[in-house]
């Protein structure tokens, strides 16, 4: 009995120990499916790093408060947040002998030195194939009169903001000239009766026939099929605007090097092809075997998806979201 | 017909007999009281006359007219409530004013009416005050303004002075009596306090069970009553039961074997069983003489309860205890002392009332 | 000394959790944002010249804010009165499954019940249903993303807290105070317009003032129903913040909607109150 209790007490001793030398990575990701899709492969990355994963739900303004508070190793971001990370120096360059895979991926993924794109959404047009035909082509069929009122477009959102700037390049102007795009905006603004703030509500116009025809996600047009709401998706001319993934390495924190780690292990060819089978995004990384997987796929369609000039944009997000309000939004 | 009518009246919920078939005449001036325990009704009759509450059977005339059918707001009355049930976020002047308000009397009138109503209960130094800035006994004089400053056809008060202490009490009813007087108001006054039924009534109704036990002038009441159950509710009784033998002209009762107490009253036939009863008054004590009223009750003193004014011997007969009023020139007793019992039990004209 | 000693969890606690972010968004709205939203660390009045000078956001935004809120205040108070009474004068019994029943929403998840309102104002909603049924309407009223679907969506929030309030204010009136109005003349709506009315004044007041606090807060609300189009303070706070990343400027918002709310609060307190109690309407001679 005694020799039994010495060895327990041992073997705990033991574990931890062994606990005690583990290290924590800790993660900020978008949270939901999005991270149930990054844990899938983390069991062999936790164990040939001899590291444990710890995944918060943080992105966007939280994401970077949370970096700048050096109380996450990994952040997620969109483009927006990832330059104001980088101007606020919250961001480690990434080492190119550790994050090896950087040259596997496509040149639209390298966001910077300080943080790179892991995937790619499409923004097209989501349409009812009953009321919408034939299947639009073009950003501006949007704009077509016979969909007054039944048009929908989120409210000011990363891909808004694309669409407001290739409005504006369409029309002489550009990230610098933005007053083109507001006007071509505004027109878009008077025939929408809802400018959605929840995909479920998205849905529902749709199932209701309140809305026809509305810029969306391709994978959430996918998903709207499932839920028996038969819509079609098209990628206009002009092409899909990129809904873009960045991850960073948190400056400051005492684990670096793993989370250099962890962002190559992210850009691998198992996490990669994840992000096309789990999510529907497309990888960045280029050469993956993605038979099977009905994502689209390929150097031409990510060197299609327009991702405007962010480092522009950052500055004048505040004015921008303003003019929004009075310009788009007010009726 | 009376001021005040109650034809026939019964109150029931679900199987709850609150009043059973009650009839009752108030003549106009009479102040009458409505005695008896709690839950015997008194206090559903009088919300009924004033229409608070709805009769299940049965009519109400107040003046001559049926008002069986008219809202508590159309008959003319004032109700004195026990709480007083003064308006807390109004003044004194609006609380006794709000009636003549709601009958758009013209503002000079309504200043002296109401003023009138004050002075009359000596409150008009108080006039701005809030209820909850007066005593008890203000805020009763305020609740009785309010009732009669409309000149209601009768006054209902429902245990009005229950919820004063007892020396305002007693001159409250010194108060509402000289009220009544002064503005001959019929007037119905719930009590469960036999004291002060009996010294302000012109008439006493007694209630049991939804059913008036007996009505009748207070002296009748305390002397006469109908019922064991008046006699014991109405001042004290010490009961005898035996059977009543006729004693040459006057009659007795027979107790025990070697006992027999001297009765008076209609009702009963001699060789029947009865029962009688005594007021502490009015039994004298007396030290048993060795031959003499040898069948007269004897019992032993207990003690001398002293109360200032007057003092009662508590006195055990056989295994029961009653009180005697002690007589200031009879002989002083102490305790333990045997004495016989001198009275004149009253027979109660029905025995079958006796439990 | 012990007084003090036992108060003092709930002051550091008060003053941990509410007090001192409290200061920080003050501080914060004389601050100024970096073109990255990086907060300077220089005093500026920049923010409230921004807000106060714009009719976006005094008109639009301010304004439309604290109107929609009073308005729904305005329903909350008179739906919530009207079920609190009604409650008030049930049988006890019945009582209990009342105030059950009011309070039973207050237990499910804002954003739930603000979606299956959606589902019940929707073009296809049971509402619409009946009132094209009846022939009320020939086609489907747009019920929804609108300010009257943010208005009946801050009624349905804030009606059990109007109930509530208003409902423990009924209860402790004694019944006998309106039975004593009959008594002198009164129709029983006489005797609740003088009576229990002015009495239930601290209830109404109490009603009030939660309904409006809570109404001008929303966020959820004026988010899922008004369909992008009806701006509101604190979504416009939640979106300078998440979105133009200005936080300073949010925070700006934040204490002008904090200040309003209070002085309109103060003076609505003062006006109830000087209204419900006009003691010295007639004078005594």
């Amino acid at each position: 009995m005694g020799k039994f209790l010495a060895a327990m007490a041992i073997a705990l001793a033991t574990t931890l120990s062994a606990q005690a030398q583990t290290k924590e990575l800790v993660v900020a990701a978008f949270g939901g499916a999005y991270t149930d899709a990054l844990k899938k492969n983390i069991a062999r990355f936790e164990k040939d790093n001899d590291v444990k994963v710890t995944f918060v739900p943080a992105s966007g303004a939280d994401g970077l408060a949370k970096a700048m508070a050096k109380e996450i190793d990994v952040v997620h971001a969109d483009m927006a947040w990832a330059y104001r990370g980088e101007a606020q120096g919250a961001f480690e360059k990434l080492d190119p002998n550790i994050v090896t895979n950087l040259d596997k991926l496509y040149p639209k993924a390298r966001f910077s030195e300080y943080g790179v794109i892991t995937n790619f959404g499409e923004y097209g047009i989501a349409y009812n194939p009953k009321e919408v035909s034939p299947a639009p082509s073009s950003w501006l069929d949007l704009w077509d009169a016979k969909y007054d009122g039944a048009v929908s477009t989120a409210g000011f959102d990363a891909a808004n903001i694309e669409l407001l700037v290739l409005m504006a390049k369409l029309n002489g102007g550009n990230e610098d000239n933005i007053d083109p795009g507001f006007k071509k905006m505004a027109e878009l603004g008077k025939h929408i009766t809802v400018f959605y703030s929840q995909h479920p509500q998205l849905l529902d116009l749709f199932r209701n026939n309140e809305v026809v025809i509305a810029r969306w996600l391709r994978g959430r047009v996918d998903w709207a099929n499932k839920q028996g709401v038969s819509l079609g998706f098209a990628v206009p001319k002009e092409g899909a605007i990129g809904l873009v993934s960045t991850v960073h390495v948190v400056k400051g924190r005492p684990n670096t090097e793993l989370a250099q780690k962890f962002v190559n292990h992210l850009l691998s060819v198992d996490s990669q092809t994840a992000y096309a089978s789990d999510l529907g995004y497309t990888p960045a990384r280029a050469g993956l075997d993605l038979k099977g997987v009905k994502v689209p796929y390929g150097e031409e369609v990510v060197g299609s998806l327009l991702i405007a000039d962010w480092k522009k944009i950052v500055p004048k997000m505040d004015a921008w979201k303003e003019r929004w309000e009075k310009e788009v939004v007010a009726r | 017909m009376g001021q005040i009518s109650v034809n026939r009246v019964s109150k029931s919920w679900g199987s709850f007999v609150a009043l059973d078939s009650i009839d009752l005449d108030v003549r106009e001036g009479e102040f009458l009281s409505v005695l008896g325990p709690s839950g015997c009704g008194k206090s559903t009759l009088l919300r009924i006359i004033a229409g608070l509450e709805a009769p299940s059977g049965g009519e109400i005339h107040l003046a001559g007219r049926n008002v069986t059918r008219d809202p508590v707001w159309k008959r003319r009355i004032g109700f004195v409530f026990q709480n007083f049930a003064l308006w807390p976020h109004l003044s004194v002047f609006r609380n006794v004013s709000m009636g003549l308000e709601l009958r758009r009397t013209p503002a000079a009138e309504l200043r002296k009416r109401v003023n009138d109503a004050l002075a009359m209960v000596q409150l008009e130094a108080l006039a701005d005050r809030l209820p909850s800035q007066l005593s008890g006994g203000q805020q009763q004089r305020v609740a009785l303004a309010r009732a009669i400053v409309l000149k209601p056809e009768v006054l209902l008060l429902d245990e009005p002075l229950s919820a004063l202490d007892k020396n305002l009490r007693q001159d409250m009813q010194v108060e509402l009596k000289t009220l009544q007087q002064t503005l001959g108001l019929t007037t119905v006054f719930v009590t469960h306090d036999q004291e002060e039924a009996l010294s302000l009534s012109d008439r006493v109704v007694v209630m049991n069970k939804g059913v008036i036990e007996q009505l009748d002038t207070p002296d009748a009441i305390y002397n006469r009553p109908v019922s064991e159950y008046v006699a014991r509710f109405v001042g004290e009784a010490f009961f005898f039961r035996g059977r009543v033998e006729e004693r040459g002209a006057t009659q007795g009762m027979r107790l025990a074997e070697d006992m027999v107490i001297p009765v008076e009253g209609a009702g009963q036939r001699a060789g029947r069983d009865g029962v009688a009863f005594v007021r502490p008054e009015w039994v004298t004590l007396d030290t048993p003489q060795p031959h003499g009223d040898v069948e007269l009750p004897r019992g032993v003193v207990d003690r001398l309860m002293f109360f200032g004014q007057s003092s009662d011997y508590l006195v055990t007969l056989g295994n029961r205890q009653m009180r005697v009023k002690r007589r200031p020139d009879a002989p002083k007793f102490r305790a333990g002392d045997t004495v016989i019992l001198r009275c004149q039990a009253r027979l109660l004209p029905n025995a079958a009332s006796a439990p | 000394m012990k007084t003090s000693a036992l108060v003092l969890p709930a002051v550091v606690i008060l003053g941990a959790f509410f007090v001192v972010p409290l200061i920080w968004v003050v501080i914060l709205s004389f601050l100024g944002a970096g073109p990255t939203g990086e907060v300077q660390h220089a005093f500026t009045l920049g923010n409230y010249v921004r807000f106060l000078t714009d009719s976006y956001y005094v008109n639009d935004l301010l304004l439309r804010t604290i109107r929609l809120a009073a308005i729904a205040t305005v329903f909350s108070v008179v739906i919530g009165y009207l079920g609190a009474f009604v409650i008030a004068r049930a049988a006890p019994t019945t009582q209990t499954w009342m105030i059950l029943l009011v309070m039973l929403p207050l237990w499910v998840n804002l954003v739930v019940r603000t979606l299956s309102l959606m589902v019940v104002l929707g073009r296809n909603g049971p509402v619409n249903q009946i009132l094209v049924g009846l022939g009320i309407t020939a086609r489907p009223l747009p019920l929804l993303y609108n300010e009257t679907a943010v208005v009946i969506g801050m009624v349905q929030v804030a009606v059990p807290f109007v109930v509530l309030s208003v409902f423990g204010v009924l209860q402790a009136i004694p019944r006998q105070l309106e039975q004593a109005a009959m008594t002198v003349g009164a129709t029983p709506l006489a005797a609740f317009r003088r009576v229990t009315l002015p009495l239930s004044v601290p209830g109404i007041l109490a009603g009030s003032v939660l309904a409006f606090g809570i109404n001008v807060e929303s966020f959820v609300v004026p988010i899922l129903l008004g369909g992008g189009r009806v701006r509101f303070m604190s979504v416009a706070a939640y979106e300078t913040a998440t979105v133009s990343n200005n936080l300073p400027f949010a925070a700006t918002i934040g204490v002008i909607l904090l200040i309003v709310t209070m002085v309109m609060l103060g003076v609505y307190q003062w006006a109830v109150r000087s209204a419900g109690r006009p003691a010295t309407a007639i004078q005594a001679a």
